[in-house]
């Protein structure tokens, strides 16, 4: 029945516009198809959170998350076509905006200062500490990592691709991957010490087992 | 804490994140993909198709009313001519009387034997025999009866309606009518419409045949006639009056047998007529055939200065009439954006990071200065106006109408360098989205006429209509220099 609707609407000399619900993503992303000017911005409203969200964690900043939400909108547009209607459509959202960030780390990556881990304190951290720790505040610990830690670290424990994916990924070596990671986790609890003091000081951490990959 | 919790209290915190939006920034990420992928709306194909449809039959249109209005010229000639020919037709009797007829009675009223005449066959013999009784009631003289004998001497006195003066005959029958007809003078008959009432004796010639009361039959008349043309022939001594005396005998001969159609022989109808009457026939579109033959055609080149934009365009201008005109033409215009210092001034001012979005092969460590944005639009303008004319050379000049936006381009440059050293030069270039109709512009100046030139100084105003990157404002304000060449 639809070949017969799209058939006979082929055939005729105007097209009726396709109307869309913001209610219905089918609709909006069939006329972001059409390049609906309203439907395309129907549709970066609803998803423009959930990037940044994505982008956020793999990016260094704000102004980073934006050009990074950019990129991954324009991408999103432009290869709107391919998009197969049976999956969900913000994995597919979810996994363009990985890529993105993944492009951008290695355009830019002769740029990134390489930190050395040399000097880090290596201490035990506690489940308390971290509840005590706002979201926002635990983002800002991430974003302030350096850029391979920060990819490895998101990669591997947000988004929970492997090693080996990774690796793949970025175009680096599986071991370096699992070594970025956890000079990453480090750098977070040394962060944790240097910035919460006081909640370093109020629980007690067993230091057993935390370098393990 | 195991390093899988540690990971988990990172995970949990991190996707419970949900960073807002607003439409500010829906609308930033909106622009930035419609200026940066080829995205941006479908115009269908049926829709080119019903454009080009109506652009097709516009210019059919004109070209149509163009062939049509030449043609109808000739059509309107032609008919003046046949009206003319018509009119002349018409008018006939009345300058037939007074010019052209002339009646020509001729009565032969022979006493003597009959045998007598045919054998001898000579007018002034019959002559003598002519019964001057017969002519009283008719007024004739014995010199108009000798006349209407000799053919010569007739044709001598009879300048009008003789070969000298080279017109046609005809036959009346006179008052005896019956009479005559029944000795069978038909041809009396078909010539009576012809005659003048005012017709006397002196300029009229009877031709009849009386042989002794004998009544003829309708072939006699032939006879008469050939009998006549024969004495003609014989008595003559000049041959040209006598070879137009037997052409007008001819001609009486044609005439009296084709009594139904009178009048056409006489007509002479004029070939063209010089002009054409001023009460035209009309045939469809007459709006515009005034238009076509009066519409003066300009071209020309112009310069616009105005708030933050400097431009050039060729134009080409219709007169519609005295009053109005229609300008249009290609306009290129160079729009000053805003300059900032640094990028982070620029960040800070638009929001935006300028090294990310402009500038990403520049270094960090490099000082991104001198940044200038500037727009170029590619324009069709389009606008009426009203000329009111102060005197022969001087006008005033009111526009209204519309700059339609064909393309447009954002162009962002700026220097970037490293510690003092020497500055590198860097540039960005894209192409905008554009919207076709975005403003409607006013015009008012004025207008100097030099010979086949046109000069032209003209404040204008713009009123953006919708929303674009490169007006800020709504309004914008500037002057127009324009020179036009008269090319008819």
């Amino acid at each position: 029945m639809e070949k017969m609707i799209s058939k006979s609407d082929c055939i005729l000399l105007f097209k009726r516009k396709n109307h869309f619900s913001e209610q219905d993503l089918s609709s909006v992303i069939l006329a972001c198809k059409e390049r609906n000017p309203q439907a395309q911005r129907c549709l970066i409203r609803q998803f423009t959170g959930y990037a940044k969200s994505i982008s956020l964690r793999y990016a260094a900043n704000i102004q980073e998350a934006e050009e990074l939400i950019n990129d991954g909108f324009l991408k999103v547009f432009v290869n709107l076509e391919k998009y197969d209607h049976s999956q969900p459509f913000k994995a597919w959202l979810r996994k363009i905006m990985i890529n993105t960030a993944i492009d951008y780390y290695r355009k830019n990556q002769k740029w990134h200062e390489q930190v050395s881990m040399e000097g880090v304190e290596i201490s035990d951290c506690s489940s308390d500490i971290l509840s005590e720790i706002s979201a926002q505040e635990i983002l800002t610990l991430v974003q302030r990592l350096p850029p391979a830690y920060r990819m490895a670290f998101t990669l591997f424990v947000i988004d929970g691709f492997s090693h080996k994916e990774i690796a793949d990924m970025l175009g680096i070596q599986e071991g370096t991957s699992k070594s970025n990671l956890r000079d990453a986790r480090r750098k977070l609890q040394a962060m944790i010490k240097i910035y919460y003091p006081h909640l370093y000081q109020l629980y007690h951490w067993p230091n057993r087992g935390f370098n393990a990959n | 804490m195991r390093t899988d919790q540690f990971d988990e209290e990172f995970r949990k915190k991190l996707l419970d994140l949900h960073p807002g939006t607003d439409e500010d920034e829906v609308e930033r990420i909106h622009n930035f993909i419609t200026s940066n992928g080829k995205i941006i709306p479908l115009i269908p194909w049926s829709k080119y198709l019903i454009y080009a449809a109506a652009c097709s039959s516009l210019v059919a249109s004109l070209l149509y009313n163009y062939v049509q209005f030449n043609t109808e010229i000739k059509l309107l000639y032609s008919i003046d001519s046949l009206k003319v020919r018509i009119s002349a037709i018409n008018i006939i009797p009345t300058v037939r009387t007074l010019t052209r007829v002339d009646t020509i009675y001729v009565n032969r009223y022979i006493n003597t034997a009959q045998p007598q005449l045919a054998n001898q066959n000579t007018l002034p013999e019959t002559d003598q025999n002519i019964n001057s009784q017969q002519l009283a009631p008719w007024k004739t003289s014995s010199q108009q009866t000798e006349l209407a004998a000799d053919p010569d001497s007739l044709a001598s006195h009879m300048e009008i309606s003789f070969p000298k003066a080279g017109l046609n005959l005809a036959i009346k029958a006179g008052p005896n009518e019956n009479k005559f007809g029944k000795s069978g003078l038909m041809i009396n008959h078909s010539a009576d419409s012809l005659l003048s009432p005012k017709g006397n004796l002196s300029d009229k010639i009877f031709l009849s045949e009386n042989s002794s009361g004998q009544k003829n039959s309708g072939g006699s008349t032939e006879k008469i006639y050939r009998t006549y043309a024969n004495d003609l022939t014989r008595t003559s001594d000049e041959p040209n009056t006598k070879k137009m005396a037997i052409r007008n005998l001819n001609y009486l001969k044609k005439f009296s047998s084709n009594s139904g159609s009178p009048g056409l022989p006489f007509v002479k109808v004029p070939k063209k007529s010089a002009t054409y009457s001023q009460k035209k026939k009309t045939f469809g579109a007459d709006w515009l055939k005034p238009r076509l033959s009066h519409m003066g055609l300009y071209t020309g080149a112009g310069f616009d200065a105005g708030s933050s934009q400097l431009g050039g365009s060729l134009l080409g201008e219709v007169r519609l009439s005295k009053k109005w005109s229609f300008q249009t033409g290609l306009r290129w215009l160079d729009i000053i954006g805003d300059q900032y210092f640094t990028a982070e001034q620029y960040g800070t001012k638009t929001g935006k990071n300028f090294r990310a979005l402009y500038a990403p092969y520049v270094p960090q460590n490099f000082d991104v200065l001198n940044i200038e944005e500037n727009y170029q639009l590619l324009q069709l303008p389009v606008s009426i106006y009203y000329h009111h004319y102060l005197d022969r050379n001087w006008a005033l000049r009111f526009g209204l109408g519309t700059d339609l936006s064909l393309y447009s381009r954002n162009k962002i440059t700026f220097d970037y360098k490293e510690n003092n050293t020497s500055f590198e030069h860097g540039d960005y270039s894209a192409r905008l989205p554009v919207g076709l109709l975005n403003n409607i512009t006013l015009n008012a100046g004025v207008e100097r006429y030099w010979n086949k030139f046109i000069f032209r100084v003209s404040p204008f105003a713009t009123l953006q209509t919708r929303n674009v990157v490169y007006y800020r404002e709504n309004w914008a304000f500037g002057a127009r220099v324009q020179v036009l060449y008269k090319l008819r």
